[in-house]
């Protein structure tokens, strides 16, 4: 992937997590906050909960929840797990820093 | 100090393949072949992360993480299931009570149980490809 088609490129970031636990909302809002601007225009972050819709997580083989999973049109796919709350590690494993 | 990790399931060959993933590590591994075994083994020694599988019996997986939160609100513990509707009912109930869980996809081969154990004790963020 070149640098200019990944700033062309929509992007989509979907995070799996396991229910409403405060600990997931704040790292979704640390991921909106983060790529939001970069997301602005590309794509957009979306959260599933694999409790309420574990086909989706089936369907998109997660095995391990959180999970995000970033979509680059055209151009497959990358995954992380782990601690997803330190959203500048997360940006350098997704190759989407801003 | 090295840090405990707990597998509770009734399946030998889950245990057995949790052991064999992790053997070669600094992580000390132990099992429990049943919910009330696993409570014994945290209360007497405190783990790091425990794999918990939802569907055993005597009591089940769900009982056994409320026996676990009771101990200790904030262990990381993960919950083995396949991620179907119908299993996960009692979980989405637990849930709605507060009671706070991971989710790892059963079944799980061996690289991905590394992966999944270094990622949540690690404290860092790794790279997955999808399975």
């Amino acid at each position: 992937m070149t640098e200019n088609t990944k700033t062309e490129t929509g992007i989509t970031l979907t995070l799996f997590v396991s229910g409403q636990a405060p600990r997931n909302q704040r790292v979704a809002a640390a991921l909106e906050g983060f790529f939001g601007p970069l997301l602005q225009g590309r794509g957009r972050l979306s959260v599933v909960d694999v409790l309420q819709q574990p086909e989706l997580a089936e369907a998109a083989d997660v095995i391990v929840t959180p999970t995000l999973v970033a979509s680059f049109e055209g151009n497959g796919e990358k995954r992380v797990i782990g601690n997803l709350a330190d959203v500048e590690r997360v940006a350098v494993m997704l190759s989407l820093e801003p | 100090m090295s840090q405990r990790i707990l597998i509770i399931d009734d399946e030998e060959g889950v245990r057995d393949a949790f052991e064999m993933a992790l053997f070669d590590t600094d992580y000390v591994v132990e099992t429990a072949e049943t919910g009330e075994q696993g409570l014994e083994k945290a209360r007497a020694s405190r783990p790091d992360l425990v794999f918990l599988d939802l569907r055993m019996p005597g009591i089940n997986g769900v009982q056994t993480l409320r026996g676990l939160r009771e101990l200790y609100p904030d262990l990381n513990v993960h919950i083995m299931t396949a991620f179907y509707q119908q299993y996960l009912s009692e979980l989405r109930q637990a849930n709605e009570e507060g009671i706070t869980f991971e989710l790892s996809r059963k079944p799980m081969d061996g690289s991905q149980i590394r992966m999944i154990v270094n990622s949540q004790l690690g404290g860092d963020v790794l790279s997955m490809e999808a399975q």
